[in-house]
């Protein structure tokens, strides 16, 4: 019966492509939405999740990794001291500015972390490594800032918080929720340039990885009992609690959801509309079928598949569409992280609002009486 | 030898407001392999209804339909698709055909709702098509035929699946005289050279010519003329 929901579906072309404009257009908007959701909230925890730590020590009632509130690190040295723990590694976080070749200042987030072990740096270089900002004034920008810093020269210099860093190495993928660019720097060098005095030898996170990993809330449990004054949080938790800030505290996720909630309602409302469209124009058609002896479950196959025609060619569409539109958004700075489970998730999704789509149709055939066949 | 299809005081009454209104009234009849059996009577006498009936479309009041001596107006409605998919070939006045499948795909469209597979599919499409007379016609969509042929498409369509009772309502009403000669000597003819039990409505007095027996339908009652 596919067969026949196929030659039905495309029989009439005119209105296959105005359906297919509004699945495609339908489609799309929620596949971008989601991409640009998902790469938002991977660049506002891509620190967290690469550092390969497994609890983090923050200030007490910390919202999410961009907004931390400094500690003294003298906790440090009772953590190492500690026989569960493989290692426990400072990283530094302040806001300062970066002045540009034309006088003009930018916003940049200064990560400090060691650089003889560099945990909270960057993963990725683009050129030199994580190490190359120890021994003095030395810093490591993303290369995703050249279009807010401009031409990013190794061995440049640049003045941050009015002291001169010389740039040794770019990485790649490191970007934050807020898009300011990210500037990496050793953690004692962070510590002299932050402005407020009182911050020196404060640290925004302590991260710490585990000889057994297995134990993370046992070890958590202990330390939260020795570090009163701090807040313990596995890795999975900071990322959840980052990302619920920046989905829920913003309004932002209400956006997000409500735009591709609506993309999906109007794919749905175009499919469900086109089939019962095609339904009552077939009604007679629908039941020659029903006196041949088609059964209910070959009807519901007709219905159905049209209406998975219908979301699966929009998606064909509207897909690669996406992928095409991701280079240039990149280059503005937006993120659209559409990953094959995304596809997948969204085609899944789509294909079962579109089936729901043809319930209106599906219960027209249902109640449609084939005895009417002998009297037309 | 056994009646393919009976008909055991069969009655259909629908409910207008407080009013039942009886359009088949305690219709009894019976057909065996090869006989055509012609219903006749005016519009509003109940032969769509009776048809119905017969096909296991709609469901009786009371009395009873035995198909080969089984009793099938008591199947469930899960049951009676099966019933018709099996046993009937629908022939109707306004050809019914599927206006976006060629005269070939309308006849395999049966034969899909039966399972036959593929390859067989193909092949009893072609052969029913040239029984007939539709050889060169059978690529062809509806909207490209005359009245003639797409009945005789939907004649090749109802003989598809090998039914062993054919309905037809009608058949002749949309066509012209030659045209409609030829329907009713083609259902004749299946009737007799396939064993087919065909059952007959219609208004055309040259439909008597090809009736093995006749009846008569008023105000849903039956009287056989020359059974």
């Amino acid at each position: 019966m596919i067969w026949l929901a196929t030659r039905l579906a495309f029989h009439n072309r005119a209105r296959l492509i105005v359906t297919l404009f509004g699945v495609v257009f339908s489609t799309y908007l929620t596949l971008t939405e989601t991409a640009l959701y998902i790469g938002m909230m991977e660049n506002a925890t891509s620190i967290i999740r690469h550092t390969g730590a497994d609890l983090w020590v923050a200030s007490k009632g910390v919202q999410n990794f961009d907004f931390a509130k400094p500690f003294p690190d003298d906790r440090l040295k009772r953590l190492q001291a500690r026989n569960d723990l493989l290692w426990a590694r400072p990283i530094s976080l302040s806001w300062g500015f970066l002045k540009l070749p034309d006088g003009a200042q930018e916003l940049v987030e200064i990560i400090g972390y060691d650089p003889a072990q560099p945990v909270g740096g960057p993963w990725e270089m683009a050129s030199g490594t994580a190490a190359d900002v120890g021994g003095g004034a030395k810093m490591i920008v993303d290369e995703s800032a050249e279009q807010r810093l401009g031409e990013l020269l190794i061995g440049g210099s640049w003045e941050v918080n009015d002291r001169p860093l010389k740039l040794v190495g770019l990485s790649r993928g490191a970007r934050t929720f807020t898009t300011a660019p990210i500037v990496f720097t050793s953690y004692a060098l962070a510590q002299e340039m932050t402005p407020d005095i009182s911050r020196r030898a404060a640290a925004a996170y302590i991260t710490i990885k585990l000889r057994n990993p297995a134990d993370a809330e046992r070890v958590a449990s202990s330390l939260r009992r020795e570090l009163k004054e701090n807040e313990i949080l596995t890795t999975r938790a900071f990322v959840d609690r980052t990302i619920l800030y920046w989905t829920l505290q913003t309004g932002m996720g209400a956006a997000f959801c409500l735009t591709a909630l609506l993309g999906l309602v109007v794919g749905a409302g175009t499919i469900g509309q086109t089939v019962f469209a095609n339904t009552m124009e077939h009604l007679g058609e629908f039941a020659t079928l029903k006196a041949m002896g088609a059964s209910p479950g070959d009807l519901n196959t007709i219905i159905l598949a049209q209406a998975a025609i219908d979301a699966a060619v929009g998606f064909a569409i509207a897909a690669p569409l996406a992928l095409l539109s991701r280079a240039p958004l990149e280059k503005m700075g937006v993120t659209l992280a559409i990953s094959p489970w995304l596809l997948l998730g969204l085609f899944c999704v789509t294909l079962l609002t579109a089936l729901a789509a043809a319930y209106f149709s599906i219960r027209r055939v249902q109640k449609l009486d084939p005895a009417t066949i002998f009297r037309s | 030898m056994k009646p393919l299809l009976e008909a055991r005081a069969l009655t259909k009454h629908y409910e207008q407001g407080t009013i039942s209104v009886a359009a088949v009234d305690s219709v009894s009849f019976s057909l065996r392999a090869g006989e055509t059996a012609l219903i006749i009577g005016p519009s509003g006498s109940g032969k769509s209804t009776l048809l119905s009936m017969l096909g296991c479309i709609l469901r009786p009041t009371s009395g009873a339909i035995l198909l080969a001596g089984r009793e099938v107006s008591g199947l469930s409605d899960r049951d009676l698709p099966r019933i018709r998919r099996r046993c009937f070939g629908f022939v109707f006045q306004s050809f019914h055909l599927f206006p976006f499948l060629t005269a070939r795909e309308n006849v395999e469209t049966a034969l899909r709702l039966r399972k036959v597979p593929a390859a067989s599919r193909l092949r009893q499409s072609i052969d029913l098509l040239e029984d007939c007379g539709l050889e060169e016609r059978m690529e062809f969509y509806p909207a490209s035929l005359s009245g003639g042929e797409k009945q005789r498409v939907a004649i090749a369509r109802a003989l598809a699946g090998d039914p062993f009772i054919l309905l037809a309502d009608e058949p002749t009403a949309s066509l012209d005289s030659a045209n409609g000669d030829m329907i009713f000597k083609m259902l004749r003819g299946f009737a007799q050279q396939k064993g087919k039990a065909v059952v007959m409505a219609s208004h055309d007095p040259k439909a008597r010519d090809f009736a093995d027996s006749v009846y008569s339908l008023t105000d849903g009652r039956i009287a056989a003329l020359n059974a």
